[in-house]
């Protein structure tokens, strides 16, 4: 009963929205993957310039990433982010940071179910580089209540 | 005449079509309330296991980490008008991989809790497409990678590669 009355409100909201104009529609699906698909093929150059076994790793692992993001029709071209100064694997995580991000803007704006449970299984997996990169840049390994590339 | 007519057609068409967009807009709020409810008591629940479980690691970090996302997910209900799970404090109605971490020692334990990530992982993918508010997709999204990270950590302390997919 609660649920039909706040329905009722909200398609007359809608009502009144409609009236006064629309809310502004979010870009398209391969607009808003752009940044996610710059990030991943930029974290792919970072890990194959790191080298080593945890370089090849997360090398292969991005590409991957960056072909997933191609085949849910990702823009090419976006401006990738900068992996800044330090040590490579620092850079890495600079950047696993800054996919992270990409990624949680977008995900709560694709249209496409799909794309949606991609950029889900993404964070999921930048969660996991993250934790294993700050082991190995000598800081902790102790996980994060909100991975979404602002926690420290 | 027909002005009058005119209008009350106007009305009652609008009304029809508030109808018509109200059931499915409840329908799907009620899912949405529904799968975040569900979540919200999974993560008291990994908090009351985690506060509990004896795994020689970092267990107590991962139970506030869990408590934190509950809190998280409650907010998201309390904007919903939607009750807030109340806090676990014992083992009824505790699923099965929960109930397997407490019972385990050692080694086992680890492997146990390594199973009940997974579960956790795949209860928020199944959520996230019952979502509709770009808020609480964000959320839930953000809550599966917390549990991957979790997972990663538990991986770590069982001498497992913390990237593979084993258990």
């Amino acid at each position: 009963m609660v649920g039909t009355r706040r329905g009722l409100l909200l398609a007359g909201a809608g009502l009144v929205v409609a009236g006064c104009g629309a809310p502004e529609e979010p870009p398209p699906d391969a607009e808003l993957l752009a940044p996610s698909l710059a990030a991943a093929l930029a974290l792919a150059d970072a890990y194959e310039r790191a080298g080593g076994r945890i370089g090849r790793e997360l090398g292969a692992r991005e590409r991957g990433h960056a072909e997933r993001l191609r085949g849910a029709g990702a823009r090419a071209g976006a401006r990738a982010p900068a992996a800044g100064a330090g040590a490579p694997l620092e850079g890495a995580l600079r950047l696993e940071q800054a996919a992270l991000r990409a990624h949680v803007r977008a995900i709560g704006l694709v249209r496409a179910l799909p794309t949606r449970t991609l950029l889900a299984e993404l964070m999921a997996d930048g969660a996991r580089h993250t934790l294993v990169l700050r082991d190995k840049v000598g800081g902790s390994s102790i996980p994060s209540a909100f991975p979404d590339g602002r926690d420290v | 005449m027909s002005e009058r007519i005119s209008r009350r057609a106007v009305l009652a068409g609008a009304a029809a079509l508030a109808l018509t967009r109200a059931a499915p807009a409840a329908a799907r709020s009620r899912d949405e309330g529904a799968a975040l409810t569900a979540l919200a008591l999974a993560e008291q629940q990994a908090a009351y296991v985690y506060r509990t479980a004896e795994l020689g690691g970092h267990e107590r970090v991962l139970a506030g980490q869990d408590a934190e996302r509950a809190r998280a997910l409650a907010v998201l209900l309390e904007a919903l008008g939607l009750a807030i799970p109340e806090p676990v404090g014992d083992r009824d109605g505790l699923p099965e991989a929960a109930l397997a971490v407490l019972d385990a020692r050692g080694a086992a334990g680890l492997r146990a809790a390594i199973a009940y990530e997974q579960t956790l992982i795949d209860a928020c993918a199944a959520a996230l497409a019952r979502l509709e508010e770009p808020n609480a997709i964000r959320t839930v999204a953000t809550v599966m990678a917390g549990h991957a990270q979790h997972q990663a950590l538990l991986r770590q302390e069982a001498g497992i590669d913390p990237l593979s997919s084993a258990a």
